[in-house]
């Protein structure tokens, strides 16, 4: 069944987007947390029109013709050094593996990367038809997890293309808040890295380029630059390994912080009642499935709804 | 060039004019919204109109010469009088082809002319909101900038369209209809992916191509002389190519693929023999989509015939 994107009837001038992490979601799934988003922004700046990116369709294509175990496995063994703790690093390496394998996959990061754009263009074509101008639509991105890196590497390939008619300056789409959620755009930076030559289409990988991560923005014909995100936020949890830390450890290989951005917050999850590295990782192992995405609940340090409901009040100042 | 921009600006008041909102309409909220009526008859003509128009009204001859300059060279380029009646929405779908421009049959911009339009429309979103929003207010600007919406729109529609067609593309190359591959196919296109022919393109385009290396102990000989009917094992080496065109992929007549290659027998006929084993027999073979015919040489030539199986998942 081809991949179809989102349609929503605009009524203001705001847009949200979720973009979802590991797991396997369909359509109709993550719905309180889009109910969570929805009632965080209010009706103060208008109905805002709620989209989800399910893009898992997409990666089922290539996981029943690609069995990539051997190179993931190596995969997991790097990240497992990396972490270097004798405690968590196998659990955590394992659950962090799921994040890596579209890495390893030229097709499978085009294909999802197209999903995304044509969800993109989508929700801005929504709202030039409800009369909303691109330049005067207020859009925000909340993505967690493997969603981050998607997130990541769709904004730069917008900026940098003009054929997807996304550019901050050639078509005024600038986007108002993107909030990345326990993103591992960094550790993924860092695993390609070390990973060298195994990572296809490096080219086209804007995770692994420049001297750092960096917000995507455009040059104008008369010399000036425009950023396609005006508010970029991080936010993590200092238990969450995808997030960049471990047990309350923030190693900087693995934690995203990008020069420029908005706001950055690191949030203590003592409300967890986590106290030692063994119960992290039973935590962790717990989630785990065999050949099947983590299965990660609210008593999860990276739990998405865990983190809305956490940062409602923000999030409401964010997206008014 | 500059004065004959300049000339023009009397035509550009009235454009402002015509809009019914010039300054007094600063400050106002909320914002207006685009009025679909005019951007669907937007021709290249309005869209000049509101170039003159912002060009006046920011006054960027004496605050932005560089800007000002470069609109009257989009002016000029744009020039061509059968052009300004083209509506935008069509023409940011119909750019010039080689046959159009070959049989002069029909009014399209040239090359020349479609770079001036996108570089117009870039530039006036680009520096007309800031500059003009001060000045005749937020509502003013969006019905100014209503041609740029509507060239922007469109081609946004035509990206959409080539996205979902990439989306196709990699569905029938990946998919459920897709022919699986084995393990050793994994590893192979696994590292084809590093060879620019195999990859997806800068745009996202897949490649049409993939590799094959397949033990096939399905084949069987067509019946001739000397030659009984039965099963044959070989080795397929070879590469697949893909069929994008629409209607194609889901029918025998119009599959989704083709391939070819050369194929391995070993000294012995019969299903689920090593083609490594004795004196090899060596022939090649074409796939169109799930069907495919071989013919192996030597003394014992003969014609195979099978259809593309996946007996054991990931192994053959």
């Amino acid at each position: 069944m081809t991949w179809t994107a989102q349609q929503q009837q605009w009524r203001g001038d705001r847009a949200v987007l979720l973009v979802h992490g590991i797991g396997n979601a369909a359509p109709g799934d993550y719905g309180s947390i889009a109910d969570a988003v929805k009632e965080a922004a209010g009706d103060g700046g208008g109905p805002v029109a709620m989209y989800q990116l399910y893009y898992d369709q997409v990666n089922d294509w290539f996981s029943s013709k690609m069995q990539l175990g051997a190179l993931l496995t190596a995969a997991t063994r790097a990240l497992a050094t990396r972490i270097d703790d004798p405690e968590l690093g196998d659990t955590l390496a394992e659950l962090v593996g799921d994040v890596l394998w579209p890495v390893l996959l030229a097709d499978a990061r085009a294909a999802v990367r197209e999903a995304y754009l044509l969800q993109l263009k989508q929700i801005v074509d929504d709202g030039v038809r409800a009369g909303v101008p691109a330049r005067d639509q207020r859009l925000s991105i909340i993505c967690h997890s493997l969603g981050c890196f998607h997130t990541y590497e769709v904004l730069h390939h917008a900026a940098l293309f003009p054929s997807h008619t996304l550019q901050p300056a050639t078509h005024g789409v600038r986007f108002a808040n993107v909030i990345f959620m326990a993103s591992p755009v960094q550790l993924i930076r860092t695993i390609a890295d070390a990973m060298g030559s195994l990572v296809p289409n490096k080219r086209w990988l804007y995770t692994v380029q420049g001297e750092t991560l960096s917000i995507p923005r455009q040059a104008t014909l008369s010399g000036g630059e425009v950023r396609s995100v005006e508010n970029w936020v991080t936010i993590t949890g200092n238990l969450d390994p995808v997030g960049g830390h471990f047990f309350r450890r923030r190693a900087d290989w693995a934690y995203m912080s990008v020069p420029g951005e908005s706001v950055a917050i690191v949030q203590p999850q003592d409300a967890l009642n986590i106290t030692t590295k063994a119960q992290l990782a039973a935590c962790f192992r717990a989630c785990l499935r065999d050949r099947e995405p983590p299965n990660i609940t609210p008593k999860d340090p990276h739990c998405w709804e865990a983190y809305v409901t956490t940062h409602a009040s923000q999030l409401r100042t964010w997206l008014a | 060039m500059s004065a004959r921009w300049g000339a023009r600006r009397c035509g550009a008041l009235v454009v402002v004019a015509a809009l019914g909102h010039a300054g007094a309409l600063a400050g106002q909220a909320p914002a207006a919204r685009l009025d679909s009526t005019r951007m669907a008859t937007a021709t290249i003509g309005t869209l000049l109109g509101s170039a003159m128009a912002g060009d006046s009204i920011a006054n960027f001859g004496t605050s932005r010469p560089v800007v000002h300059a470069k609109l009257a060279e989009m002016q000029m380029r744009l020039s061509r009088g059968a052009l300004r009646s083209l509506p935008l929405q069509s023409v940011a779908t119909g750019r010039a082809t080689f046959g159009t421009v070959l049989r002069r049959s029909a009014v399209v911009p040239n090359v020349v002319e479609s770079a001036a339009l996108d570089t117009l429309a870039r530039l006036m979103e680009e520096e007309f909101p800031a500059a003009l929003r001060p000045v005749i207010g937020r509502d003013s600007t969006t019905q100014l900038l209503t041609p740029v919406d509507a060239f922007n729109a469109a081609l946004r529609r035509q990206s959409m369209a080539a996205s979902r067609e990439k989306l196709q593309r990699f569905e029938r190359k990946y998919g459920p209809g897709a022919p699986p591959r084995n393990l050793l196919e994994v590893a192979l296109n696994y590292g084809a992916q590093f060879v620019p022919a195999f990859q997806p393109t800068a745009e996202g385009w897949p490649s049409r191509a993939e590799l094959i290396a397949s033990y096939v102990p399905t084949y069987l000989s067509v019946p001739g002389a000397g030659v009984k009917a039965g099963a044959v094992t070989v080795a397929e080496v070879g590469a697949r190519f893909y069929l994008w065109k629409a209607g194609w992929g889901s029918s025998v007549l119009r599959p989704g693929y083709v391939s070819f290659g050369a194929v391995l027998a070993g000294a012995r006929d019969g299903a689920l023999q090593s083609p490594f084993k004795g004196a090899s027999r060596f022939g090649g073979f074409v796939g169109w989509g799930g069907a495919k015919v071989a013919v192996i040489g030597g003394r014992n030539a003969r014609v195979l015939v099978t259809r593309q199986l996946h007996v054991v998942p990931w192994v053959f």
